[in-house]
């Protein structure tokens, strides 16, 4: 943890505002972005995001410089995005067991559009935690460490995770490529 | 760095040495100059998704959304000047701390009046600008505000 983003953190805490407002652009971005990805929808990861700093405004007054400030920032997001898609799934198994899910499934997404949106929709279409994998070190641009700390899992699982995640997307995205006329 | 490891790597992590564990980056690199028949079909397979894969990179963030987050920070708590001066001095209503202080002060005085002269330290303002630039970082790159 450098000295500069201990230093920020406790001008932040101390309530300066240059510091909150630096703390805010410097990770902001990012945290939406994670919100995001994970989410598909711009209002939920919005809220994501804002719950993300009501939680690190609680806690900077206490805030030990032993992990990085944006690690633990991305473990606060991904936990909250994974409590909200957790609670969509009871809400589909609890209250609507008869509902047919009318998303396209990845592979008629791959069909109708372009290669990028095809990336998109085979990326959720990924099992939960590849897709995690794959954000974090791929688009997040987290190291190996930095990720397998967020998703509280060895380097060794985290590796293979993403193996499968990016094994899952060629074969997607190959297929996109058949389909098309 | 065996070429099974390498091919992992490559598998995992894709074509660009960047992605890779620092720890196995310069041994990846070795082999990969030493015997580059052996790679060439992987990172090529890589390459592919790599590209895909920065493109999604860019990032769009909602208009407003920083400042509704500034917005939500606590505030400093304002004391007034005189409770102020009175906490610091006699926290609890304890003179030790007041006797302490003002012996503080004074070899403070005494200090710094020998420092005259010497002085070398921004400003306060100077500092903090210095500062908060030395955090400016270009996100631009990626990220970029958009209207909602």
């Amino acid at each position: 943890v450098s000295q500069t983003e201990a230093q920020l953190i406790a001008r932040a805490a101390s309530g300066q505002p240059r510091a909150v407002e630096a703390l805010v652009n410097l990770h902001m971005p990012r945290v939406y972005a994670l919100a995001y990805r994970m989410l598909g929808q711009a209002q939920e990861a919005e809220d994501v995001t804002q719950e993300t700093f009501i939680k690190a405004w609680n806690i900077l007054p206490d805030w030990q410089p032993k992990a990085k400030f944006s690690t633990w920032l991305h473990r606060v997001t991904l936990n909250l995005c994974r409590d909200r898609l957790r609670k969509k799934r009871e809400v589909l198994t609890d209250e609507a067991p008869e509902m047919v899910d009318t998303a396209l499934r990845p592979d008629q997404a791959l069909a109708q559009n372009q290669r990028q949106s095809a990336l998109e929709a085979a990326i959720a279409g990924l099992p939960e935690r590849q897709r995690e994998a794959i954000t974090l070190c791929a688009l997040q641009e987290m190291t190996n460490i930095d990720a397998a700390e967020i998703m509280q899992v060895s380097v060794d699982a985290m590796e293979s995770l993403l193996a499968r995640a990016r094994r899952g997307l060629k074969a997607a995205l190959a297929s996109h490529e058949d389909l098309r006329p | 760095m065996t070429p099974e490891r390498l091919l992992t790597l490559i598998d995992a992590y894709g074509a660009d040495p960047l992605s890779w564990p620092e720890v196995e980056r310069d041994a990846g690199r070795a082999l990969l100059t030493a015997k580059p028949e052996l790679f060439q079909e992987a990172l090529a397979n890589a390459r592919a998704l790599d590209a895909e894969l920065a493109e999604m990179r860019a990032f769009t963030v909602p208009s407003g959304l920083a400042s509704r987050i500034v917005d939500l920070a606590p505030q400093p708590e304002k004391e007034r000047p005189l409770t102020r001066l009175k906490n610091w001095f006699l926290p609890d209503g304890q003179l030790w701390p007041a006797a302490v202080t003002a012996a503080s002060l004074l070899v403070g005085v005494m200090v710094g009046y020998s420092a005259i002269g010497t002085e070398t330290a921004l400003p306060t303002s100077e500092a903090d600008d210095a500062f908060y630039t030395a955090l400016e970082t270009d996100y631009s790159v990626n990220f970029e505000e958009i209207g909602r």
